[in-house]
């Protein structure tokens, strides 16, 4: 069995900011964090030859998610419910400024299609090239770049009034 | 608003943490054995960013002995090869220590030979020629004798 204790210890965190970004649910984030660490439990070889453990876990991470994603919103329609809270990404500012321009990322963030929101995650907070997003994501070189300029394009110009303000 | 500022202001935001009680859950319910809840506070901090290789907490010595079959085999040969030699050297002495024996036992026959040799001729012992050494018949030849008037 791989070393779950330190797979979780270097790479939770990490995880855990992903998925809640594309979540946006508590609940549903931890379940895609279990899903992953039992996928990884239940095979012992799976992390055999990989070069790098991160982005293997984030792609494993990012299928769950987007499978949840899609079970949870199929769930909802069938019962018509309203969305509810979006979790926090970021943590607890003390200043009140600072406290509504994450508030207001959040919600800009919270606005963007899914497959642009993983972009610019991975991009800004994971610190990945686009070859790296691409390669994860299954996806071309040029999507990847198009989707974080579409995404980071939308964040710019909704946060645009605040981010002057405070500047 | 210049481009660069607004996203390194986004990569700054500090994210939130994921909660503590979490990593017994997840590791319990993937039949993990937990053994210490502390150690993901310090790492976490520690490892936000990315860790991509294995890190191994392993000494050295002991990984190259414990998981290892090639170190294990290597010492086992090691250690076979040393007790072959070992078992070769005691039996090469033990053959020398017999020649030697077998040595030390020929002048008594020798001296019994000369001390006979010198009674027929009526020498002292010490005067009489050494005896030959006996050979086979079929070695034997005729030694030509000069007489001398």
């Amino acid at each position: 069995m791989p070393d779950l204790e330190r797979l979780y210890d270097a790479h939770a965190s990490a995880l855990f900011g992903f998925v809640l970004n594309l979540t946006r649910d508590d609940a549903d984030t931890r379940d895609v964090l279990q899903e992953v660490f039992r996928k990884l439990a239940a095979n012992p070889r799976l992390l055999e030859r990989i070069r790098d453990e991160r982005a293997f876990l984030l792609r494993l991470a990012h299928n769950a998610a987007i499978d949840l994603i899609r079970r949870r919103d199929a769930r909802e329609r069938k019962h018509e419910s309203a969305g509810g809270e979006l979790a926090e990404l970021f943590a607890p500012a003390g200043d009140p400024d600072e406290a509504a321009y994450r508030a207001a990322v959040e919600r800009a963030l919270a606005e963007l299609p899914p497959e642009q929101r993983a972009v610019v995650h991975l991009k800004l907070w994971e610190g990945l090239t686009f070859d790296a997003i691409a390669e994860l994501l299954d996806i071309p070189l040029n999507t990847a770049a198009s989707r974080y300029r579409y995404g980071i394009d939308k964040l710019r110009k909704r946060l645009r009034p605040l981010y002057d303000e405070l500047k | 608003m210049n481009e660069d500022d607004f996203e390194q202001r986004l990569r700054r935001l500090p994210r939130r943490e994921v909660p503590g009680e979490w990593r017994e859950e997840i590791l319990s319910a993937s039949g993990a054995p937990v053994s210490d809840p502390a150690r993901f506070q310090a790492v976490a901090k520690s490892s936000t960013r990315r860790a991509g290789g294995r890190r191994s907490e392993t000494p050295w010595w002991l990984a190259w002995l414990v998981p290892g079959r090639a170190g294990l085999a290597t010492l086992g040969t090691a250690w076979l090869l040393i007790l072959g030699l070992h078992l070769a050297a005691s039996s090469h002495a033990a053959s020398d220590r017999a020649a030697s024996a077998t040595v030390a036992k020929l002048p008594e026959p020798w001296l019994e030979q000369r001390r006979l040799l010198a009674e027929l001729l009526e020498l002292p012992a010490d005067l009489a020629p050494p005896p030959t050494a006996t050979r086979p018949r079929s070695e034997r030849r005729a030694q030509p004798v000069f007489l001398c008037a």
